[in-house]
């Protein structure tokens, strides 16, 4: 039996920073790695699809979206797809899974508790749907199987042990052990809501298989999983990700101008396309008039650029040879540097700030 | 610091140029032109070099490029030696065109000393001094500008104070850097209020704005949910409905198929019964049988015999001929009569018993002008006795008074006594022996002192009041006989006046008759008014009975009494005619019954001859001739009997054909099979469609309003399942991109945050600067007044004695020798331009790193004043120089004169350039010709 997994679609996510057309773009992009996740199903000619939740945002999916994607599955004919809604797709009389005439081959989890599937002979799939946007009991709580044979779960839920390295800010719904998976007598379990992508001996987190923001990690990919019958599991990954998206550091030391910045950042980004993030690090001339809100104008290339300070970004003020100095710019310095209630960039802002304000300058406001 | 030579190896005009200084003051004196400012500038940039940047270079630098890069040579080189204060000689070298090779060489040990005063690339000598090359410019050089700016402005003492107290003179002053920072905080920030238009009332608005748009969208969205919930509902029950109105058209399609089915094989049945078509009728007697009906209904509905007994109705009629009639008036005594009646009786009987009750008249007439009690009061007054003289009364006043009058003869004797004895005392005295006459005289004047002058007379006190007291008593009494006595008298007058006895009892007899006399008046008057008032009552009862016979018609001529026993009778007359008048309605019934009783008898003699003769009459057309009623009956009942059997056949016959009729219609038999047949074909095919082959629905007793009642719930549902989709398809239209707006959102709390950011940066900023600029002033100004107060009176030839600067703004004050405060900018000019100079030198100690000295560049400071002044400043450097070095530049005679007297080797230099037409690079160095 060979499934194809996919989770974290999160169709219709809001993209803050990017603008309106990327943002626009990206959210379509969205849509198309739907597209080529059931694209790649038929493909590898597997014997079902199946999602492990977030597919979508329920307060931010359009109709057009939930048209989209009852249409994209019932393309698939005869393939079974499983769905088992997430903490931001839960299901509810009023979510996309409700609303939807969905065609044949579509089965949605609809309790919140594991219930199974018979997917061949002797082989059990398992799933449950988050019926809330929170406090979801972790699945796996007190369950065990209650026949024989080959046991697949399908939930979103948060295993422990990888908490810790979905980065700060991901707040675990449906907790689980992993150890509960084989207490559960589930030989495997496919996995959704842990965006970093995690192939463990006895469940597969494949991650969102379209990058939904900087600094993701792993590859965005689907899985698809083998299961034998004898419970073994071999997964291979396929990588999706349409969106082409960049964080860069760019080291403006030396840039003596904001031309020079200007000209130094082209260069990095000319070859690029889709989206970036450029982080401007180094030790930039005092003289350097710089407003990173002003260096986000998008090369054709690109579709969004977006240019942040980095912390390592500094001025190059000698600080410790003017606080020698017995005036006020001096005393200034001294004290700034000395406070105790600022942190780094709000110190690095206020020295470079007054110290422009005594050079007469007119561009006060600091990276 | 001392800078001790400048080499050129081409700046500008110069080439393989060397100038060489003196530790305290020289001067490089020159007309224009000769390259005063030429070697100003090599000496500066000798010594601080050139910033090494990437790209482009300001118009000031670019301007210096221009005007000392060689005219003819690529090698665009100084340098410069110095000695510092540690002991350190330094060698500099620039290269200004390349900045390549430029260094810093201790010349002592060989060893590169650039790392030590690094500085934008290029080795900077004024950072030995804790300078660098911009402040030192604005620290140490001065130039004719400058003073000039003092003499002008001379708020700009003070400003070039603050800007050399905020930067070393760099940039701006502090305050200027304050401006700065709340313009920007205006421009950029603003104020969060209501019409305004800076960017932090921007940002608040579009935030909100944002805010609102996001709400809206998500209501919407959350609204378009539950619309679509709602309508997915909605449709679900229409499908529900659709399905149980199609389960109910498929029973009732089935019913209707197998009736139609049981329909048809009656029609084919009915339709064999009757090939000839319609039944004919067997019988065309109607009109005989109507008759036969019509006679046995007659003959047994015929009326029954009756004759009524007792009075006939013409003795009857008789009876009621010889009734009196009813008389008019009252029949009984009317109740007004009745009680106006027990009225008079009882004022009539009241009457009489009081007559009987009258008193009698009375007796006696009274005294005329004597009330009983006057009688009463004389006979008492007669009747009193004189009362009587208390005998021994008298004798008492006798012997009272025989007391009396020997006690005053006692008294009398006693007095003449005295006086003899006075007399005779009186006598012994004047002739006697006066101790027996005087003893005598004095009893005497004793006795009659005690005799004479005592107030009761001498008598004893008992004796004269007894006498008194008895006198009294007898007079009282005398008194009271006397009056008693009069009073009797004056009433025996007053009887016999008045004719009446004076004997006492025959008063008091005369005056009890005249007390029951009264009282017998009294009563008859009293019965007197009863009376009347009984009479009135019983005229009023009169009255009364009159008016209430009246009332009834009598007309009232005699006593009522009597009228009323009239009425009575005539009351009693009446009713017993009444009693027998009234029979006459009873009567006349009886009569009206008799003869309607009478006429029936008659009308069912008629119509039992009519009955009879019709039974005849059918029974002769019947063939049913029998020779009784009975028989006749008989054979008319037996025929009607044969004709409804023959009837009820051909009905039945023609009730089949009716249903036959009624099966097909307007149809034939064939089109009837053809519509069975349509009926079956569907109700398989709503079964079909029903997904059953048998519909599973209970149909109701009413199947017809069952229908209606799922077509209308249908019909009720489906309306409503396409006004929510409308209202769905409407909002999906409607709908806003709830991310859209959340992004929207997210850009203008992102724009409000940097905009608070930053209005929290400069308010901080604002505060350090503010912290900083009033510290460092506060600082600065004591070293900046010890300084010039050192220097102020050999300068001002002890004109000004003491200096202040003000902590807060660094305004410079001078105190005159008459101890007057003046503000030093606006002393002469004189005085400013050496305050200014001061200043400049206690500014550059300030700056100066500890334990250094920074030398002074003086550009032609001294050319736009007289000779005095020149004089005095030129003064006041030679003196500073003994502290530091000073290097001035000037094209006057008047300094050079001054040098040529008062500069001394090898202290002090004076350098002559060479006029403009000579070759630039020569130069007449004088120092050497100045003397020791």
């Amino acid at each position: 039996m060979r499934l194809l997994l996919f989770s974290d679609l999160h169709l219709d996510a809001p993209f803050a920073w990017a603008g309106p057309r990327a943002a626009s773009a990206w959210r379509q992009r969205l849509r198309e790695t739907l597209a080529s996740v059931a694209e790649l199903a038929m493909r590898l000619g597997v014997d079902a699809l199946v999602c492990g939740g977030d597919l979508y945002e329920h307060e931010r999916f359009t109709p057009d979206t939930s048209e989209f994607v009852r249409g994209t599955f019932e393309r698939l004919g005869s393939l079974p797809v499983y769905l088992a809604p997430g903490n931001h797709d839960w299901l509810g009389p009023e979510s996309m899974y409700a609303l939807n005439r969905w065609s044949e081959n579509v089965h949605i989890f609809r309790e919140d508790r594991l219930m199974p599937v018979e997917l061949a002979d002797g082989l059990t799939l398992w799933g449950a749907a988050h019926r809330a946007p929170a406090n979801t009991d972790g699945f796996l709580e007190g369950f065990r199987v209650d026949r024989d044979g080959v046991h697949v779960a399908l939930f979103h839920g948060s295993e422990h042990g990888s908490l810790a390295a979905q980065g700060s800010g991901k707040v675990p719904h449906a907790p689980f052990a992993a150890l509960q998976i084989q207490r559960a007598g589930i030989q495997h379990a496919l996995l959704g809501h842990y965006h970093q992508p995690r192939d463990a001996e006895y469940f597969t987190y494949p991650g969102n298989p379209d990058p939904l923001g900087f600094g993701e990690q792993g590859e965005r990919a689907a899985v698809e999983v083998r299961v034998e019958s004898d419970g073994r599991v071999t997964r291979e990954r396929h990588v999706i990700q349409l969106t082409k998206i960049h964080d860069l550091t760019v080291d403006l030391t030396g840039c003596a101008s904001q031309q020079d910045v200007r000209d130094h950042l082209r260069a990095q980004i000319a070859s690029l396309e889709g989206l970036a993030r450029v982080t401007l690090v180094g030790t930039l001339a005092t003289q350097v008039d710089l407003r990173p809100r002003e260096l986000s104008e998008t090369p054709a290339a690109l579709e969004a650029l977006t240019v942040r300070a980095g912390a390592e970004l500094c001025v190059a003020y000698d600080y410790d040879e003017i606080e020698m100095e017995p005036t006020v710019r001096g005393a200034f310095v001294r004290d700034v540097r000395a406070a105790g209630d600022l942190n780094d960039e709000e110190r690095r802002a206020v020295l470079v700030t007054g110290l422009r304000a005594l050079e007469g300058r007119d561009d006060l406001e600091a990276l | 610091m001392r800078i001790e030579c400048v080499k050129a190896r081409a700046f500008g005009r110069l080439v393989d140029a060397e100038l060489r200084l003196a530790p305290g003051l020289t001067l490089v004196h020159g007309a224009n032109e000769a390259g005063k400012s030429t070697w100003h500038d090599a000496l500066y940039v000798g010594l601080c070099g050139r910033r090494r940047v990437r790209g482009g270079r300001s118009k000031e630098e670019r301007d210096f490029e221009e005007s000392r890069r060689p005219w003819s040579r690529e090698d665009w080189q100084v340098a410069v030696e110095i000695a510092l204060a540690d002991g350190r000689r330094i060698g500099l070298r620039h290269d200004l065109d390349g900045m390549v090779d430029c260094s810093a060489t201790d010349l002592a040990l060989g060893r590169d000393v650039s790392a030590e005063i690094m500085n934008d690339g290029t080795p900077d000598g004024a950072k030995f001094l804790g300078l660098d090359r911009r402040t030192f410019l604005a620290t140490a050089c001065v130039r004719q500008t400058d003073v000039l700016g003092v003499l002008e402005d001379p708020d700009r003492l003070q400003e070039h104070l603050q800007r050399a107290a905020a930067t070393a003179g760099r940039d701006e002053t502090a305050g200027a850097a304050l401006n700065r920072i709340d313009a920007y905080l205006s421009e950029h920030v603003g104020v969060n209020r209501a019409g305004a238009t800076k960017p932090l009332r921007r940002a608040l608005e579009a935030v909100e704005a944002a805010e609102r748009s996001r709400d809206r969208a998500t209501a919407d969205h959350e609204n378009y949910l539950r619309l679509a919930a709602a309508a997915d509902e909605a449709a679900a029950a229409v499908e529900g409905a659709s399905r149980r109105l199609l389960a109910v058209r498929a029973a009732l399609a089935a019913g209707e198929a197998r009736g139609g089915r049981a329909r048809l094989e009656r029609v084919r049945s009915l339709a064999k019964r009757f090939p000839e078509g319609r039944p004919q009728a067997p019988l065309d007697d109607d009109t005989l049988a109507q008759r036969v009906s019509a006679a046995l209904s007659a003959w047994e509905n015929r009326p029954e015999l009756r004759r009524p007994g007792g009075l006939s109705a013409e003795e009857l009629r008789r009876e009621i001929a010889g009734l009196p009639v009813v008389p008019d008036g009252d029949l009984d005594v009317h109740e007004s009569v009745n009680l106006a009646a027990q009225e008079l009786h009882g004022a009539r009987t009241a009457v009489e018993l009081h007559r009987a009750t009258r008193p009698e008249a009375p007796a006696a007439d009274p005294v005329a002008g004597l009330s009983v009690d006057e009688l009463r009061e004389l006979a008492h007054t007669l009747a009193q006795v004189e009362p009587e003289l208390d005998p021994g009364l008298a004798d008492r006043v006798d012997q009272a008074r025989d007391r009396v009058r020997s006690l005053e003869t006692r008294r009398r004797v006693a007095m003449g006594i005295g006086a003899l004895l006075a007399l005779a005392g009186g006598a012994g005295v004047l002739w006697g022996p006066a101790i027996v006459g005087a003893p005598l005289c004095a009893c005497g004047l004793a006795v009659l002192t005690w005799f004479g002058v005592r107030r009761d007379d001498g008598l004893p006190p008992g004796a004269r009041s007894e006498l008194r007291r008895v006198e009294v008593a007898l007079a009282s009494e005398q008194h009271l006989a006397r009056v008693a006595r009069q009073r009797r008298d004056r009433a025996r007058e007053r009887a016999e006046s008045l004719g009446v006895p004076t004997d006492p009892a025959a008063l008091r007899t005369r005056a009890d008759e005249e007390v029951a006399a009264a009282a017998a008046t009294r009563r008859l008057d009293e019965w007197e008014v009863r009376h009347g008032e009984l009479c009135q009552r019983l005229a009023r009862a009169e009255n009364r009975a009159v008016e209430a016979l009246g009332a009834r018609g009598v007309c009232v001529q005699g006593p009522a009494e009597a009228e009323l026993s009239d009425y009575r009778r005539e009351c009693q007359r009446r009713a017993g005619l009444s009693h027998a008048a009234a029979r006459r309605s009873g009567l006349e019934d009886q009569l009206a019954a008799r003869e309607a009783s009478e006429a029936s008898l008659a009308e069912a003699e008629l119509a039992i001859d009519s009955a009879r003769r019709g039974l005849r009459e059918c029974a002769e057309r019947c063939g049913a001739a029998e020779d009784t009623d009975e028989t006749r009956v008989l054979g008319l009942v037996g025929w009607i009997q044969a004709r409804r059997l023959a009837l009820e056949a051909h009905g039945a016959a023609v009730r089949e054909y009716a249903e036959l009729d009624q099966l097909l219609g307007d149809s034939s038999l064939p089109e009837f099979e053809d519509a069975t047949e349509r009926a079956e074909q569907r109700a398989e095919q709503l079964c079909r469609e029903l997904g059953t082959p048998e519909p599973d629905v209970m149909l109701e007793d009413d199947p017809t309003a069952q229908l209606l009642r799922l077509e209308r719930e249908e019909r009720e549902t489906s309306q409503e399942a396409q006004r929510l989709r409308g209202q769905t398809d409407v909002r999906t239209l409607q709908l806003q991109g709830v991310p859209e707006a959340e992004e929207a959102l997210e850009a203008a709390r992102a724009e409000l945050s940097r905009i608070e950011t930053l209005s929290q940066t400069l308010a901080r900023t604002r505060g350090y600067l503010v912290s900083a600029q009033e510290r460092v002033y506060r600082s600065i100004a004591p070293v900046l007044a010890d300084t010039l107060r050192a220097w102020l009176p050999r300068v001002t030839g002890s004109r000004y004695q003491d200096i202040t600067l003000d902590p807060a703004t660094l305004e410079v004050r001078v105190c005159e020798a008459t101890g007057a405060w003046r503000p030093a900018a606006r002393l002469s000019h004189g005085t400013a331009e050496q305050i200014y100079l001061l200043l400049r030198m206690a500014l550059a100690s300030h700056l100066t790193a500890a334990g250094e000295s920074c030398p002074l560049l003086l550009d032609d400071v001294t050319v736009q004043t007289d000779a005095a002044r020149t004089e005095a400043v030129l003064d006041l450097l030679h003196a500073v120089s003994r502290e530091r070095q000073v290097i001035l530049f000037s094209q006057e005679a008047e300094v050079l004169a001054w040098a040529e007297a008062r500069l001394l080797a090898p202290d002090d230099a004076l350098v002559r350039l060479a006029p403009p037409e000579m070759p630039a690079d020569t130069l007449s160095h004088a120092a050497d010709t100045l003397s020791d």
